[in-house]
């Protein structure tokens, strides 16, 4: 077994367009950096403090305002209960401009890397019928069971790797940028009206792992089309046409009851852990049944189509 | 001596259409075989099932005793095979190549490597991308990924296919030395018959998806001889060794054509002078080639 996922990898790491991979979202990282400090406007003017005081100081002004809207005086007794708590714990909020917020901002990115691995799990198996070479692989005496399973976990190897690349240009970009620092914060939020307190490294694992879980599904979405159709543009347009849409489709349905079965209900799972979750009354277990149930669904189509096929082009 | 590749009662349907019917084959160690018949006979789909590339729609095959249904890891480990063109992995080395094929396969070194790659006369290009070989030099490279684990049994669809005739004139000894010294079984298919007749020991001819005849490659190339006697009294000779022997024969002017095998010659002789006939001349009329032969069994429609 380490053999053959060797093998893959190999396969993988040595095409060209790995490399070009793993450079653009490089470039990307570095672009959105340069985007975020130099041409964008400071976002939250109201609340453009720095330090918890500065913060509580511009809420106060806000709020002795008359005559504000219900809805933003809801808004900032939220923030003066947030910021009181950085108060009271005596720990300060993490900068604006800081490699740090840099770093929180970014696990969008990972769905621009998840196109990458869309590409790559499509590939790993399609690609092979469209070469020919699924001939002289599959003579070996390996089950092919053993091979499919070896090309999934290379592709998530890859996907891993991809994730390291992200985050260390993230970092390094955000030194550049922000200037360098090691200095650790905690990241504390409001979610659903309670105030959540976290350490720096947790809450990055947190996103960047939540963020992973969709590209997990999705790229073993293509890899499954691309198994089952043995067709490497079908299975990279439909698994990115999903993926961008996915939320939409959800958007526009939730009236039906039944939408909540759908696997795009919950591929977001950062939107659920900020406390927004696409559809009411969705809960992280459902999601992560709904989640898994789909995973083995397509793991087993893969699996079936894969062990028993006649390899005849 | 046991077959080290068994087809019993071999079927394949695909959509409802019968590709290779009940189809029974032994193939023993240290022999030649070639798979022959026109295209759409069937040649590849056996090949490929053998390999277990297709499964069997009904019986079952043995490698080396082990049923390839069942015991499919056992059953492959010892078969080395290029099915079709030899396609590999263009972006990496013909290196890289072998060494993807070795970790599939247990016990291979990296010196069996070396040892493969100057076997088919690699060593100097074998650190270039396979994207850059000609048909001939991948098929050598084929050859050596069939070849990495020293099998028992070595499957070759089309194996000169793309090599000038030095390639193949070296491909041919090969592979008769691997068959007589290392007592390896090769089955070999080709639409090239003149090549086949060079290189195999048994033929076994494929029509319609049905192995219409085996037979050593010597029976193929004699059996079918004709003889011509050229002898007095021509039509009442023939229609006496028509009587006697039972050959297919045709009678113009003072000659007699017969289909007969050349050891037969001294019987028909020797009837034809105890029966008075003077004989002027027995010369072969021709020997039917491969080709001939072939075109009679199948019919000529390849």
């Amino acid at each position: 077994m380490p053999g053959l996922i060797r093998n893959e990898w190999m396969k993988i790491y040595r095409r060209k367009g790995t490399k070009v991979m793993a450079a653009l979202l490089i470039a990307v990282v570095i672009a959105v950096g340069l985007l975020s400090k130099y041409a964008l406007p400071a976002p939250d003017e109201p609340f453009d403090g720095q330090t918890a005081e500065e913060h509580l100081h511009l809420i106060e002004q806000e709020q002795s305002v008359n005559d504000l809207p219900p809805a933003v005086e809801a808004e900032l007794a939220e923030q003066q209960q947030l910021y009181n708590y950085y108060l009271e714990k005596d720990v300060e909020p993490i900068p604006n401009e800081h490699v740090w917020s840099f770093l929180l901002d970014n696990p969008q990115l990972v769905t621009f890397m998840t196109m990458f691995t869309v590409i790559v799990g499509a590939g790993t198996v399609a690609g092979e019928h469209a070469s020919g070479t699924i001939k002289l692989l599959l003579i070996r005496p390996v089950k092919r069971g053993k091979i499919l399973l070896s090309k999934w976990i290379a592709t998530m190897l890859f996907a891993l790797m991809m994730l390291f690349v992200l985050l260390l240009a993230t970092v390094v970009s955000g030194w550049v940028l922000y200037g360098f620092s090691v200095e650790s914060y905690r990241v504390i939020e409001l979610v659903n009206g309670s105030i959540r307190d976290m350490p720096l490294w947790e809450y990055t694992a947190a996103v960047y792992g939540l963020a992973f879980t969709e590209l997990v599904i999705f790229t073993t979405f293509a890899f499954m089309i691309g198994t089952v159709f043995r067709n490497q543009s079908l299975a990279i347009g439909l698994s990115l046409v999903l993926l961008f849409t996915g939320g939409q489709i959800v958007y526009l349905l939730n009236d039906y009851e039944w939408i909540k079965y759908l696997l795009f209900a919950h591929t977001n799972t950062l939107q659920q852990f900020q406390g927004e979750p696409l559809l009411d009354g969705v809960t992280p277990l459902l999601s992560t049944l709904i989640l898994l149930s789909y995973f083995f669904i397509f793991a087993a189509a893969a699996w079936i189509v894969f062990t028993r096929r006649d390899v005849a082009d | 001596m046991e077959a080290a590749i068994q087809l019993k009662n071999v079927s394949k349907t695909i959509n409802k259409k019968t590709i290779i019917d009940s189809i029974s084959l032994d193939v023993y160690p240290g022999e030649i075989f070639g798979l022959l018949g026109p295209n759409g006979a069937g040649k590849t789909t056996t090949i490929r099932m053998i390999v277990g590339l297709m499964k069997t729609s009904a019986g079952e095959i043995h490698i080396q005793g082990q049923n390839l249904a069942v015991s499919f890891e056992n059953a492959l480990k010892h078969i080395g095979a290029v099915v079709e063109n030899p396609e590999m992995y263009d972006y990496l080395t013909g290196r890289e190549n072998l060494i993807h094929y070795q970790r599939m396969m247990p016990g291979v070194t990296k010196e069996r490597i070396e040892e493969v790659t100057a076997l088919v006369g690699m060593s100097e290009r074998i650190n270039e991308p396979v994207g850059n070989y000609s048909l001939g030099m991948r098929q050598r490279l084929g050859l050596a990924q069939a070849l990495l684990h020293q099998p028992a049994i070595l499957i070759l669809d089309e194996p000169t296919n793309g090599l000038d005739p030095a390639g193949i004139q070296e491909i041919r000894a090969y592979l008769r030395y691997l068959a007589e010294e290392e007592n390896v079984c090769i089955v070999v298919s080709s639409h090239l018959l003149a090549e086949m007749e060079k290189m195999c020991d048994r033929i076994g001819v494929l029509q319609h998806g049905k192995l219409i005849q085996t037979a050593e490659i010597g029976e193929f190339t004699t059996e079918n001889n004709r003889v011509c006697f050229k002898v007095s009294q021509a039509s009442e000779a023939a229609e006496q060794i028509r009587h006697a022997f039972g050959y297919a024969l045709a009678v113009k002017d003072t000659y007699i054509d017969i289909s007969m095998s050349e050891k037969e010659v001294p019987d028909v002789v020797q009837l034809l002078v105890s029966g008075g006939f003077s004989i002027f001349q027995v010369k072969p009329a021709g020997r039917s080639t491969l080709e001939e032969k072939f075109l009679t069994i199948t019919g000529g429609d390849s």
